[in-house]
């Protein structure tokens, strides 16, 4: 186990220094100028040269290359993302406000997914010849094909303009006023965990029907074993890696997701922060949402590795 | 080959290849029909399903849109299994440290979260169609490298595999007449699933508004535009939301029968 946990550790630290090299070099291998490419020139668009100037000395691209990947490390290692260009605030700092409003959405939105997918999946594989087996398989098909955003007008639509129930979007800090916060929280947490929630369920089924085609499944039933008891006590603890694997998948996913849903909602978190500094081009703040995010994808990759490997010894001596 | 889901998603694609092809003979007026007059009809009144916020048919811009979707699913898809098969068949066939170098460097492209480094990407290398198209091709490769690399290593020790190379068979006839075949199956249930993902991917980056600028139609940017205005006319976003949706979930369904029919054993992840 030590030695699968050392090789998995330091498999994660080459991955962290290759995605925070290939975000640091993709803007200066570009054929052509950097300072272009970051201002988004275009046809449309053609930057001033003040302008230009401005971003290349903010930037340091008047440097040499190795010169700005030193520094740039060198930051990184001390935690400094660099300062926005348009607010002038250290990147870290937003980032750390934004962090906790995206997990305030994710957290429930993933709890609820996981829950639900599994008791549903459940449901859906006992059922296995009966109609409602079929009809979950569609509604969880349709679950994970719709996108989040048309997910999230409809709710829109429905919940707050037609019903008047909920606000549409917005946001407001839970430790102010819990009940309003929780208001503000509703739809973008159901956006969010839809799509994991179905390919959580359908996983959860494939393996479960699996299972119980198995013999030990044929023996506890022949002894008389309660079939709740078998289910839950026996299948379904079986059948929990595959399942583990994929929650492993969706919570990665969910960051994508949580950058679509927090611009429906307008929730003012780590993705709405990507959108807004690609709007005014401010360059350290996308660079460093960017980099948090796909760190963040990093670590749980590697979370749900050591859960695998803690949860089936087979693995470890790999 | 009758199952009933397979008939209706494959007549519903049918449908929207040929409005990509020729939507703009079909579509019922021309695109850049702007009309201040006509702004966020309800269905009816010549408009089948109304107008949106600059007074253009939205049918209209639902046929026109269809090519866009088609165009980059099929085209980063056709991208991706090309590439990702050739790079699996290679790795698998070859074994050693060639395919030690190929699978790392398929494991280390999965460690980025696709959507994010999609806009990443789109963001500097500017909106333009061909762009989003091999960005998202790019990042889909790793899934069909895995599937080709796995068939491979079972296909290369049958006896078929063996008698080919004894009788003096080049590499490379082995690997495209002996091997390849093996792929197929798999690969083609992975493309169905795959383009429903592309879609899925573009319409949220054209959503974003990262999708190609306008006047191309698309539904994703569609749906971002008229969503301001969904209090008023709510068809403007039902209608491309429904395109979208319905055209994500054919592909799916289609992906889903063909696994069921070609291997039972294949599992979703």
């Amino acid at each position: 186990m030590t030695s699968f946990l050392i090789r998995r550790l330091l498999i994660t630290v080459v991955l962290i220094w290759l995605v925070t090299t290939v975000v640091f070099m993709f803007v200066r291998l570009l054929p052509g100028d950097p300072a272009m490419a970051i201002l988004g020139a275009g046809e449309s668009f053609q930057p001033t040269e003040a302008q230009l100037t401005t971003v290349r000395q903010r930037l340091g691209l008047d440097r040499s290359l190795p010169e700005q990947y030193a520094s740039y490390l060198g930051g990184l290692a001390r935690g400094d993302l660099g300062s926005s260009l348009t607010s002038g605030r250290p990147v870290a700092l937003d980032l750390g406000l934004r962090l906790g409003r995206t997990l305030q959405l994710m957290v429930p939105a993933l709890l609820l997914s996981s829950f639900l997918g599994i008791a549903i999946g459940v449901v859906a594989a006992r059922a296995r010849g009966r109609l409602l087996d079929p009809v979950l398989s569609v509604i969880g098909l349709v679950g994970f094909s719709v996108p989040v955003f048309v997910i999230g007008n409809v709710m829109v639509l429905i919940l707050a303009i037609q019903l008047e129930w909920l606000p549409s979007s917005g946001y407001s800090e839970f430790t102010q006023d819990p009940l309003r916060s929780l208001r503000y929280m509703v739809m973008p947490t159901i956006a969010l965990a839809l799509a994991p929630l179905a390919v959580t369920m359908r996983m959860t089924r494939t393996t479960v029907v699996e299972e119980l085609g198995l013999d030990y499944v044929r023996t506890a039933r022949a002894k008389g074993l309660r079939e709740r008891v078998l289910v839950y006590r026996h299948v379904l603890k079986n059948a929990m890696l595959p399942i583990l694997a994929v929650i492993g998948l969706q919570v990665g996913a969910a960051f994508s997701g949580s950058v679509i849903v927090e611009y429906v909602f307008n929730w003012p978190g780590v993705g709405r922060l990507l959108l807004q500094a690609i709007d005014s081009r401010d360059y350290p703040v996308i660079q460093g949402t960017v980099l948090l995010l796909s760190t963040l994808f990093v670590l749980v990759n590697l979370l749900t590795d050591l859960s695998y490997a803690y949860l089936n010894p087979r693995l470890r001596r790999r | 080959m009758a199952d009933p889901r397979f008939v209706v998603c494959g007549l519903f694609l049918l449908v929207l290849t040929f409005l990509a092809l020729f939507g703009p003979f079909v579509a019922p007026y021309p695109d850049d029909r702007v009309n201040a007059a006509q702004q966020l009809k309800p269905p009816g009144g010549g408009f089948l399903l109304g107008t949106d916020e600059f007074g253009r048919d939205i049918l209209t811009r639902i046929i026109l849109g269809a090519r866009l979707t088609m165009l980059v699913s099929l085209g980063s898809v056709a991208i991706a299994a090309v590439t990702g098969t050739a790079i699996g068949l290679v790795a698998g066939y070859f074994g050693g440290w060639i395919e030690g170098a190929l699978m790392r460097a398929v494991d280390a492209m999965l460690s980025f979260p696709p959507f994010v480094l999609a806009i990443f990407v789109l963001t500097f290398l500017g909106p333009k169609l061909e762009n989003l198209i091999v960005t998202i091709g790019i990042l889909f490769i790793p899934r069909y490298a895995r599937v080709a690399h796995v068939v491979t290593l079972a296909a290369k020790e049958k006896d078929y595999v063996e008698a080919a190379r004894a009788l003096g068979a080049r590499t490379w006839r082995i690997i495209l007449r002996a091997i390849l075949p093996n792929v197929f199956a798999p690969l083609i249930v992975q493309v169905s699933l795959g383009i429903g993902s592309a879609i899925l991917i573009e319409s949220g980056l054209s959503f974003l508004g990262l999708g190609p600028p306008p006047p191309a139609a698309s539904w994703g940017r569609s749906i971002q535009q008229s969503a301001r205005f969904m209090q008023l006319n709510p068809h403007a976003v039902i209608w491309p939301s429904l395109a979208i949706s319905a055209a994500v979930l054919a592909f799916n369904i289609i992906g889903d029968s063909l696994r069921d029919s070609l291997d039972p054993r294949l599992r979703i992840i």
